[in-house]
């Protein structure tokens, strides 16, 4: 299961409602599915919880299914200001009933009025990774340095 | 109470342990074979996880209307599992000589978790827990919770608390416990006063985010002008309350009623917001229904049931008709049959024709319940289950039907349907 532990730049990232979010999973047939979904946030322990507002959904689906066999989903945030992070985590409860259940119904309600939860899931994380370009070229350039073209090296002698 | 002891001593020797049935399936989650074998085996509460539960948070023992309950002691009506789903652990586990061992629930590290044999198997996320309205009472002074129960999603109503296909001496469901505890118990009043379930129910709505469904059942009532009418007008009654208190054409509602034919079925649609029907054919095989369920042979009839649950599919429209079936009953002593391969060609063979008419299959696993007919048989292994199950979840995959309100949630005595969840 997740351990890892995320800085508080990352957390404001998550929990700033001006971010993009979306989730990644793969239902039991193995196909993928992609789809934003705002109400990614981090909780108190650290984990993600998201609020599921579409029973139904294919998400809703996959998630359970990497609830039931340990699997990874993925998650990507886009800040106001486009810093990008990748977050891969296991679901490790669902929450359908109960007066905490309830909380988090009425939470949502002041979210997105008329909204009808579906499910709050709780993910442990296992990796977590900025996607920003400039961080991933610097990090392409410390680790791949056969990785460019001449030209861009051309005259910098 | 001290934890009961299996009648037969050696009963591990002689069938796949849950280890190994988890291996041998790979594709199902260990958690969900692990409730399969919770509901075939029962379980027993430690002291200590007796415990954890507080009666002002939880429901405990609150099915006094339905009168299935065998176990009086100080327990939880259900158990909610880390994945939502839930598992009804409050009635007819035989406390006394139970076929096999029972799973044990106890408490380690300050959580609550499933053991066998001094192994933690799993951890579970917690007990159900009350409705605001279960300390509330009626206009007459009783509990509101004498009139209509809940589940964690669901509100239920009991409408009739004897089944009449128990007045001929031997026809009665072989597998069901209801009329001999309601006999048993003394009990005269068949139907409470339909004016405090409308009260119950006008309160139990309040709670925001507590309930999302509403399930109607009862014993069957055999009287009227034509078969099943004092039924079937009890159910129009109830439904036009609930219809009273609910806006729109439709509520979210199911009824599980006996086998009514056409002219029934579309009273029911048009006059009231019901949006689903569930008629239980019980056991997938006309021979065994034959003998396990002699007063719904006699009066129906296997093929004339199954007849009117395709023609329900006509009115109510496909993935809104349901029908539940007692797996492994089939296998019961006596003239059941006597191979599980043999058992399972046929239930899935039957399932199959039921199902491909976009009708779903509520499944419980049948143990023997104490005052039933069958209460010395002995459950089917737990690989017989398993493997049903997961057939069934084949087919309705393929067929599509939905299964919604006997699901994970709203119900949760139906564990086969969990997997249709993904």
């Amino acid at each position: 299961m997740g351990n890892v532990k995320i800085s508080q730049e990352i957390i404001d990232a998550i929990n700033d409602p001006g971010s993009i979010k979306v989730l990644a999973s793969i239902s039991r047939t193995g196909e993928l599915h992609v789809v934003p979904k705002g109400t990614i946030t981090v909780n108190e322990e650290g984990n993600i919880r998201y609020y599921e507002l579409l029973e139904g959904s294919q998400t809703n689906k996959n998630v359970t299914f990497a609830l039931w066999f340990g699997r990874k989903i993925a998650i990507n945030i886009i800040t106001p200001d486009r810093r990008s992070y990748q977050i891969k985590g296991i679901p490790v409860k669902s929450l359908v009933a109960g007066k905490e259940y309830q909380k988090h119904y009425e939470r949502a309600m002041e979210l997105i009025p008329d909204s009808d939860l579906a499910a709050v899931y709780e993910i442990e994380l296992t990796d977590v990774r900025e996607e920003s370009y400039p961080v991933r070229f610097a990090e392409e350039a410390r680790d791949n340095p056969l990785y460019i073209h001449l030209d861009k090296l051309a005259g910098q002698a | 109470m001290e934890k009961p002891k299996a009648r037969d001593p050696q009963w591990r020797e002689k069938e796949p342990s849950y280890k190994e049935v988890v291996a041998r399936y790979p594709d199902l989650p260990a958690t969900w074979i692990l409730k399969a074998d919770l509901q075939r085996r029962g379980l027993y509460y430690t002291e200590a996880a007796t415990r954890k539960i507080d009666p002002a948070i939880h429901a405990t023992n609150s099915d006094v209307a339905t009168g299935f309950r065998e176990n009086r002691d100080y327990v939880p009506e259900g158990l909610i599992w880390k994945d939502g789903s839930y598992l009804i652990a409050n009635f007819d586990f035989d406390q006394k000589q139970p076929a096999r061992d029972p799973y044990t629930i106890d408490v380690v590290n300050d959580r609550i978790v499933v053991v066998d044999e001094d192994e933690v198997l799993e951890e579970i996320e917690g007990f159900w827990e009350k409705p605001d309205f279960y300390d509330k009472k009626a206009s007459n002074g009783e509990p509101l919770r004498k009139y209509v129960q809940a589940r964690p999603q669901r509100l239920d109503i009991s409408m009739n608390h004897y089944c009449h296909f128990w007045d001929e001496p031997g026809e009665g469901c072989k597998y069901c416990p209801l009329s001999p505890s309601y006999l048993a118990a003394g009990k005269k009043e068949e139907r409470y006063d339909f004016r405090y379930v409308k009260e119950a129910l006008t309160e139990a709505v309040k709670q925001k985010g507590r309930f999302s469904a509403i399930m109607l059942t009862g014993g069957s009532q055999l009287s009227g002008s034509e078969l099943l009418d004092d039924e079937l007008e009890g159910y129009l009654a109830l439904l036009k309350i609930i219809g009273e208190i609910f806006d729109g054409d439709r509520v979210p509602t199911q009824l599980i009623s006996s086998a009514f034919n056409e002219r029934q079925l579309e009273r029911l649609k048009n006059e009231t917001k019901l949006l689903t029907y569930t008629t239980d054919i019980e056991v997938l095989n006309k021979e065994k229904f034959e003998w396990i369920c002699p007063g719904k042979a006699r009066h129906i009839g296997y093929d004339e049931w199954k007849r009117r649950l395709f023609a329900a599919v006509d009115i109510f429209g496909k993935g809104n008709v349901s029908s539940g079936v007692v797996l492994g009953v089939e296998l019961a002593e006596g003239k059941g049959f006597t191979d599980e391969d043999e058992a399972f060609r046929a239930v899935t063979e039957e399932a199959e024709s039921i199902i491909s008419h976009g009708i779903a299959l509520a499944a419980n696993i049948w143990r023997p319940a104490p005052k039933s007919i069958l209460q010395n048989g002995k459950a089917a292994s737990l690989d017989y289950f398993v493997r049903t199950y997961r057939e069934f979840d084949r087919l309705q995959h393929k067929y599509c039907p939905n299964p919604y309100t006997d699901d994970f949630r709203r119900c949760g005595a139906h564990v086969g349907l969990d997997l249709m969840r993904v």
